[in-house]
């Protein structure tokens, strides 16, 4: 049954997520890890002082000490400190997060609106012109560089009608924090451009998805009977067909899932949205190690709950999985 | 009875079976080979792959011959120069430095570590695969654990975690061995996958009771069978670490300047691109024109490989 099956997904994922942890305090401890600037090399302060504070944190400890310890803190929900102003990694967290979502859910859900109808038609139209370019667009879809794709739609709706126009069509950065109290319409605008090119990818591939799955379901036998008995063409497409075609996409969305915090990170830094993904690339540009290590165990911890998510909602949407 | 038309008819099918009999036996790669020679667009991706890997090899040769500048070599009179500039077919960017020497350089960059990447991913994913899928039990789960861990970090935050505390500066090596440390773990799953459901057939059991060793039965018999998936996934991976080589020059944690790299490049001409699109625009459209090659090869690798994917 799905609670038992759903017990041992939870189980075979605690082992993944104790060597996540291991990994990233390792590579952080083996580089130094007691390293604290601003204190370490301060001449102001005595060696006395520097030992003193290095044991008030548990630096002086055996490595498998303080990991000991970091781990028994993230299993308390605490992510550890920025070694640059002291804030708790979660506090950090909790501020960008949902600008996060709020961008990679609308690029994933614009991707779905778009290319599940994109896949229909080049499915219907097989072999056509409209086919040939759509395949086309997809297969160059997964080939552009997202920072370039951005940048060159910067140029075309904000560059250059800034120069021609005297405004920009949409804004290409500065977006603040809708849930600090911003304007929603200034958010919104500030999201388009972000949001396609983060759908571009997913686009590319989920049309294509759709495409041979949509021909796949359309050769079976109970098209043929549904199409034999007289039904009209508009009905056996869009409700024989295209509901079982779409079952296994979810499978493909699913598997995004993990992405929804961590996949935005390029798009974020090229149009400076207020994100997690910014916020580590910055971070990791002031070689902010303490925050770096905890927002990427934090990404890997989503990551495993994310393919969690994936696997359980698969089976749930489709009976013919048996849970084992 | 039997009448004479039927007798006829027989004939010539025993004929026809006959005939097919006969036709030359074919290997499966020959076959595999036969169908990607006649993938037109493949071989054309192939040619465009070629080609760009013999600019990046040729590189010094091309600099110093065809275009007489070097990577690093200043004209600060003619900054930000645009294409079909006399003595600068593609431009210069802010300090004077020859944009089409910096594209061929940067070549180096994108197709060496492309390449280098999936042979070490290659390599270790192979060898994990294989042992975990030959031995099994807990050779299997510990090492299958690890790839779930290495797959679920994601790749960027790693890269740039890496990035931060092992250089400041990566080469091509160092970049192709971070990004191979991820890459392996799809490899190993593919491969433990085949393994898996060679490893109970028949002519296993048969080498095994003629005294065949671990060693023999893995290398002569099991990595035959699984080099059809590694090919196809080997040329399918080639694509993505371009794109994410450059990403990570893009964003400052890989090949650094001076050294040119189409990433980097482009990093360094976003600030100038309201004047200079061109600085920003003709290294992505290299990025774009690789990749794109690069995945309609691996496509048309599957197709021929694999004719049960088309």
């Amino acid at each position: 049954m799905p609670w038992k099956y759903l017990l041992r997904r939870l189980l075979a994922a605690i082992p993944v997520v104790l060597g996540v942890s291991l990994i990233t305090f390792v590579l952080m401890h083996a580089t130094g890890g007691d390293y604290v600037p601003g204190i370490s090399d301060d001449p102001r302060l005595s060696k006395a002082t520097v030992d003193a504070l290095r044991h008030e944190y548990g630096l002086d400890q055996p490595w498998w000490v303080q990991y000991g310890l970091w781990l028994w803190n993230i299993v308390h929900g605490d992510f550890g400190r920025s070694m640059i102003d002291g804030t708790k990694v979660t506090a950090h967290i909790a501020d960008r997060l949902p600008n996060t979502l709020e961008l990679t859910l609308t690029a994933i859900l614009m991707a779905i609106l778009i290319s599940i109808p994109v896949g229909v038609v080049s499915a219907l139209r097989r072999g056509t012109k409209v086919d040939n370019a759509l395949t086309t667009m997809s297969v160059a879809g997964v080939a552009v560089p997202e920072f370039w794709l951005g940048l060159m739609l910067i140029l075309l709706v904000a560059v250059i009608p800034a120069q021609h126009l005297g405004a920009p069509l949409l804004p290409s950065s500065g977006a603040t924090s809708s849930f600090g109290g911003g304007d929603p319409l200034d958010r919104l605008a500030h999201l388009i451009l972000p949001a396609i090119v983060l759908s571009f990818t997913y686009l590319s591939i989920w049309s294509r998805f759709t495409r041979s799955s949509m021909l796949e379901v359309l050769s079976q036998d109970y098209v043929r009977t549904a199409r034999a008995k007289g039904m009209g063409e508009r009905r056996v497409v869009y409700q024989h067909a295209l509901r079982n075609a779409v079952v296994p996409l979810v499978t493909l969305v699913g598997l995004e899932l993990p992405g929804l915090v961590s996949g935005g990170l390029i798009v974020e830094v090229v149009f400076g949205w207020p994100g997690i993904g910014r916020f580590t690339y910055e971070r990791a540009l002031a070689f902010d190690y303490t925050t770096v290590m905890g927002l990427t165990t934090f990404a890997a911890a989503l990551v495993v709950v994310g393919n969690l998510v994936a696997d359980v909602l698969y089976v749930i949407l489709d009976p013919r999985i048996r849970y084992t | 009875m039997i009448s004479q038309g039927q007798i006829a008819e027989t004939a010539r099918l025993a004929g026809v079976l006959e005939g097919a009999a006969t036709r030359p036996a074919q290997s499966f790669w020959s076959e595999s080979w036969e169908r990607l020679r006649a993938n037109r667009a493949g071989m054309l991706a192939a040619a465009v792959i070629a080609f760009m890997a013999v600019v990046a090899l040729a590189a010094p040769l091309l600099s110093a011959l065809v275009t007489h500048h070097n990577f690093h070599e200043q004209d600060i009179q003619n900054n930000f120069a645009p294409p079909l500039f006399p003595g600068h077919v593609l431009g210069t960017d802010e300090i004077g430095r020859d944009t089409l020497t910096r594209l061929i350089w940067g070549a180096q960059v994108s197709l060496g570590v492309g390449f280098l990447t999936v042979a070490i991913s290659v390599v270790v994913g192979t060898s994990v695969g294989l042992s975990a899928g030959y031995f099994g039990g807990l050779a299997d789960d510990v090492l299958m654990r690890l790839v779930d861990v290495i797959l679920s970090i994601p790749r960027l935050f790693l890269f740039i975690l890496v990035g931060i505390l092992f250089f400041r500066s990566a080469s091509l090596v160092s970049l192709s061995l971070v990004i191979a440390s991820v890459g392996w773990g799809a490899t190993a799953r593919l491969v433990r996958g085949e393994v898996l459901s060679i490893r109970n057939r028949d002519f296993m059991l048969a080498t095994r009771s003629l005294g065949a060793g671990h060693l023999r039965l893995i290398l002569r018999h099991l990595l035959p069978n699984t080099l059809p998936v590694l090919i196809v996934a080997a040329s399918l991976g080639v694509g993505g670490v371009i794109l994410a080589e450059a990403a990570l020059d893009y964003l400052g944690f890989g090949i650094h300047p001076p050294t040119p790299s189409w990433g980097n490049m482009l990093s360094n001409a976003q600030q100038y691109f309201t004047h200079s699109i061109w600085l920003v625009f003709l290294p992505g459209v290299c990025i774009f024109i690789t990749v794109l090659a690069a995945n309609l090869f691996g496509n048309a690798v599957r197709d021929a490989f694999d004719p049960r994917l088309r």
